[in-house]
């Protein structure tokens, strides 16, 4: 298991934000917990996809620049 | 003598190279059974490395099984809910787990009616979170496999893997970076790059890799549940213990359903749980 450097702070925030989600998801019925899962994984990716979309693009336009 | 098994196959480079290596250990009729649920609907099925795998063994006799485990799972993961919530706490929520479960279930039901007393898997030591894949609920799968006389086994647990990426990497390592995997590892993207079936030792996390594999339940939701909530505050040994709990609990229930199952199979329980 990869260890982590949080602070407690950081740490505490996480426990507080993971605890809501936990309560939340335990009251949701089958379908409805699948379509909270699927939302939340797309939600923390969106911004690295996006992230990663740019960085892509730029270094394609670096890459032609260079030949 | 016509050797054959079950494989557990989401097209992935691990369960791919477990068939390879099965093929290769003379089974010559494998059973690629995918399981899909309502939390992977939108993924592919794993065509492309199924007939990668036909083409490079001619020999061997392939079948590829798509099968529905959506009910499985949520029977698992409701039956019975508020005791188990009194007995298991959130642990509940380890639905990753209950999806494993129902692949069983459903493979153990295959074999019996298909006469297969081999049942293989792609494990690696990857992801040792995932209930899945921690040693002692894998005992606890051999066992309910070996109660219905099927062995269970994973070819390729103690093989390396390959450097772990962070996924802005994964994001641009198609085009931009070339693989990190050294030439000699153990692992199975280079066992299946040297058999020619696959053309980099290392498409994990790619877009390569989205796209032939069949993905397995969302598990974002249960990555914060794990690393944000249960190890902080219980470590890493007392979240195992309270998963192998559960997953106990869970096989017993499984055990019953498969037994009732084949002692009448048109009332049983799990022929209405098995039929979507």
């Amino acid at each position: 298991m990869r260890p982590t450097h949080a602070t407690p702070v950081r740490t505490s925030l996480r426990i507080l934000l993971a605890a809501c989600l936990c309560i939340l998801t335990l009251l949701l019925p089958y379908r409805a917990r699948v379509a909270f899962a699927m939302g939340t994984a797309w939600l923390v990716h969106l911004p690295y996809v996006l992230f990663g979309k740019l960085a892509d693009a730029i270094l394609k336009k670096s890459e032609q620049s260079h030949e | 003598m016509n050797k054959k098994c079950a494989l557990l196959f989401s097209g992935g480079t691990d369960s791919t190279c477990a068939a390879a290596v099965l093929a290769k250990e003379d089974f010559r009729e494998i059973h690629l059974l995918t399981f899909f649920e309502e939390g992977t609907k939108g993924s592919p099925m794993p065509l492309g490395n199924a007939e990668k795998l036909r083409a490079h063994f001619p020999h061997t006799t392939w079948h590829h099984r798509a099968i529905s485990t959506d009910k499985i799972v949520r029977h698992l993961a409701y039956e019975n809910y508020f005791r188990n919530l009194l007995s298991h706490g959130t642990f509940l929520l380890a639905m990753p787990g209950f999806s494993t479960l129902s692949w069983h279930i459903a493979a153990i039901a295959y074999c019996k009616k298909e006469g297969i007393t081999v049942v293989g898997d792609g494990l690696t030591r990857e992801l040792m979170h995932f209930p899945g894949h921690m040693d002692a609920v894998i005992r606890v799968f051999s066992g309910l496999y070996e109660a219905f006389g099927i062995r269970y086994v994973q070819p390729v647990r103690d093989w390396e893997v390959p450097p772990d990426r962070q996924f802005l990497d994964r994001l641009l390592i198609d085009h931009h970076l070339s693989a990190d995997t050294p030439p000699t590892a153990r692992t199975t993207g280079n066992y299946l790059y040297r058999l020619g079936i696959f053309s980099e030792p290392n498409v994990k996390g790619t877009a390569t890799d989205r796209r032939m594999q069949h993905d397995c339940y969302p598990f974002v939701l249960f990555n914060i549940f794990v690393f944000w909530l249960w190890l902080p505050l219980l470590g890493y040994k007392r979240y195992e213990r309270g998963i192998v709990s559960l997953f106990e609990r869970k096989t017993n229930l499984a055990l019953v359903l498969l037994k009732n199952h084949f002692a009448a199979p048109d009332n049983s329980k799990l022929n209405s749980i098995l039929k979507c």
